[in-house]
């Protein structure tokens, strides 16, 4: 999590990283909901390594065992 | 002539004479200004093979028709010239108040000739120009410089008033590394364009203007204005994530995606990314934001540290995204403290940021692999070592010890102490911090970019990574070539046009508000087609001078690393022999990259 959505960690996790148990077959939407995240506002997700982009086609996808999300607010620079 | 002011001021420093001329109405309109105009008039004067050292060589300041229009991000000027660095057609973009300033002195360019026996500045004040000496400049940082020139000035408010660009020690002496700062810390960094200005013995451009800028119709661009600056409100990049943390929102971002070059690219992940994150800045060296010219946005940072070698306070702007990654992760360094002073070094001393940090990281490898040693460099070097990048940026900007060989810039350093492979650019210009092998288009970019390495001439980051107008899968190489060509021509057209290229960070934000823009500035009636054959037509330009200069399609390549050594989310290699082919067909050109006859008539060139 990095920006506004560092206060959604649980407590005692790092500055940014957490590991989280979820339920089989959990949903992106899951881990949202797991940790009170607003779902509407837009967010640039990357699961293990890869951008996502900010739509919400990643919402419902499962994932897996392992899996490393990042969460940021939408972002640019040059 | 309306958004243009249709004046040119032409310097010859070698006959102390200048002369004002009229602008082209029909090369403004075909070429529209800045990075085109410019490109064109360089073009049109001057030898493809001439010594970019030589008096022969000229160095053009060219603004675009939008430059100090008052339409959002409007504070652009481009410099073109040959580089020292690589023979290419530079042209390297800054922002600030100087490119605004010069057009309300009533100039859209100026195009300086010849070279001065003895340090000179360029003195414009509305219309008095003057050449006056500079021998108290010469040696002089780029901010002692501005304080000086500023000093001479008979009151406060006219010295507020004035504008300046200036060379530091590094382009004095001819670092092929070399940048033009503007505002004292704005940078028309890329290519070596301070060793030009240096080798003529201008040291400064000094500019104050009154004048007004007139306007097509005043009311409707009025409403383009307000249009535009809805839009970039609307966009969460310009009206939030960069305003409050810089450039710098980058790097943890780029670095989730693997691709943050580490150790001079050995590695694309770095473990303590986020101490040196625009976040990180945010809660320790910044005290503020700043923006250019009409910039709504004000994505620079101004920022205090302790200097970690004098343990006084020291103030200045930055660092940028590409300096704290490459002075950073790529160094292997997270010391924001070391990394900020190193860029203030680059600041003063009139250093290109990447090239610099670029070079740091090369020489690191070479020591670590015992090529390079520490008697050679006068100080141990390891990745990680943070005194090191500091001690080796200031030699670099003064040509001290190493620092002479490495103000050549790193592929002249690799390739004396005999590995060329571990510099890691594209035609000798150092590649910018975002890893093609775990993104295909980017390295399609930086072979094909025209002055080299670059990111910004088509920045396909914003679709692969940020989904800035759309989603695109960054390991694949299919439809690249189509994304990459789209993003550099209409990326010519923002650069030539005055606008500060981070309008095209807002979703919606194409050629459509660029031609609200500029006809209603203008009243040149462009279409979005035409925009698009325009910003066709300036990439060519660019490609047959590098061409007739000698440059060839095998120097359209990555280095091997890029080629070989796998890394990224998914250790892949990248796949440029998949996009490279395709791209030359889609741009008109033969299979040995150059515009065919059919495409130089489509485009009118």
């Amino acid at each position: 999590m990095f920006m506004k959505y560092k206060k959604y960690l649980p407590l005692n996790s790092s500055d940014f990283k957490a590991n989280l148990s979820l339920k089989d077959g959990s949903t992106f939407l899951d881990l949202l909901d797991s940790l009170d995240i607003p779902r509407d506002d837009p967010k640039l997700v990357l699961i293990n390594g890869i951008s996502r982009g900010i739509s919400d086609k990643v919402h419902t996808e499962r994932l897996r065992d392992g899996d490393v999300v990042a969460i940021f607010p939408p972002a640019g620079g040059g | 002539m309306n958004g243009w002011t249709g004046n040119i001021l032409r310097v010859n420093l070698t006959d102390r004479e200048y002369a004002i001329e009229d602008l082209d109405p029909v090369l403004a309109r075909d070429f529209i200004g800045g990075r085109g105009l410019g490109s064109k008039i360089f073009c049109d004067e001057v030898d493809p093979m001439v010594d970019p050292f030589a008096p022969e060589n000229k160095l053009i300041f060219m603004t675009g028709p939008l430059t100090g229009s008052g339409a959002p991000c409007s504070s652009r000027y481009m410099v073109i010239t040959k580089s020292p660095l690589n023979d290419t057609l530079a042209s390297s973009n800054s922002g600030g108040f100087f490119g605004p300033q010069l057009k309300f002195a009533g100039y859209d360019g100026i195009i300086i000739e010849g070279c001065s026996e003895e340090p000179v500045y360029l003195w414009i004040n509305n219309d008095e120009v003057e050449i006056r000496p500079a021998l108290d400049l010469w040696g002089k940082t780029t901010h002692e410089t501005e304080d000086i020139i500023r000093a001479e000035m008979p009151d406060n408010w006219r010295a507020k008033e004035l504008r300046i660009a200036s060379i530091g020690p590094a382009g004095e002496k001819l670092s092929r590394i070399a940048c033009i700062m503007n505002d004292k810390n704005r940078a028309a960094g890329r290519s070596g364009v301070g060793a030009v200005m240096g080798s003529k013995k201008l040291k400064a451009i000094a500019v104050r203007g009154t004048d007004k800028i007139t306007l097509t119709d005043g009311d409707a661009f009025q409403k383009a204005v307000l249009h535009a600056r809805d839009t970039l409100k609307a966009g969460p990049v310009t009206s939030e994530a960069l305003p409050s943390y810089g450039t710098a929102v980058l790097v943890n971002i780029i670095n989730e995606a693997h691709i943050l070059p580490t150790n001079n690219w050995q590695k694309s992940y770095f473990e303590n990314a986020h101490k040196i994150s625009g976040e990180a800045m945010a809660d320790t060296i910044l005290k503020r934001k700043g923006g250019c010219f009409s910039c709504p946005i004000a994505c620079g940072r101004l920022t205090e540290i302790t200097d970690p070698l004098s343990g006084s306070k020291i103030k200045g702007e930055g660092p940028e995204y590409e300096t704290v990654e490459l002075m950073g992760a790529s160094c292997g360094i997270d010391d924001l403290s070391a990394i900020t002073k190193a860029n203030y070094i680059c600041n003063e001393l009139g250093m290109d940021t990447i090239s610099a940090a670029s070079t740091v990281a090369c020489a690191m490898e070479l020591y670590e692999k015992g090529y390079l040693s520490e008697e050679d460099l006068g100080i141990k070097a390891n990745f990680g070592n943070a005194d090191a990048l500091m001690v080796l940026t200031e030699k670099m900007g003064k040509r001290e010890g190493i620092g002479d060989i490495m103000a050549e810039g790193g592929y002249r350093l690799a390739e004396k102490y005999g590995h060329p492979e571990l510099f890691m650019g594209v035609k000798k210009l150092e590649a910018p911090a975002y890893d093609p092998r775990g993104c295909q288009s980017m390295g399609l970019q930086y072979a094909t970019s025209n002055r080299g390495a670059c990111h910004v001439r088509g920045y396909a980051i914003a679709n692969e990574i940020l989904e800035v107008h759309a989603k695109t899968d960054p390991l694949s190489t299919e439809g690249k070539a189509d994304m990459v060509k789209l993003l550099q021509d209409l990326t010519a057209v923002i650069d030539s046009s005055g606008l500060c290229l981070f309008v095209a960070l807002a979703p919606n934000f194409l050629y459509e508000e660029v031609q609200l823009l500029m006809n209603q500035a203008c009243g040149a009636n462009y279409t979005v087609e035409e925009l698009a054959l325009i910003g066709d037509r300036i990439w060519n330009l660019e490609r047959l001078f590098n061409l007739k200069a000698g440059l060839t399609k095998a120097d359209d390549t990555l280095p091997k690393r890029l080629l070989e050594e796998p890394a990224g989310p998914k250790g892949d290699v990248c796949r440029l022999d998949e996009m490279l082919p395709g791209y030359y067909k889609l741009r008109g050109w033969d299979e040995n990259g150059i515009p065919t006859e059919k495409k130089l008539k489509e485009i009118s060139l």
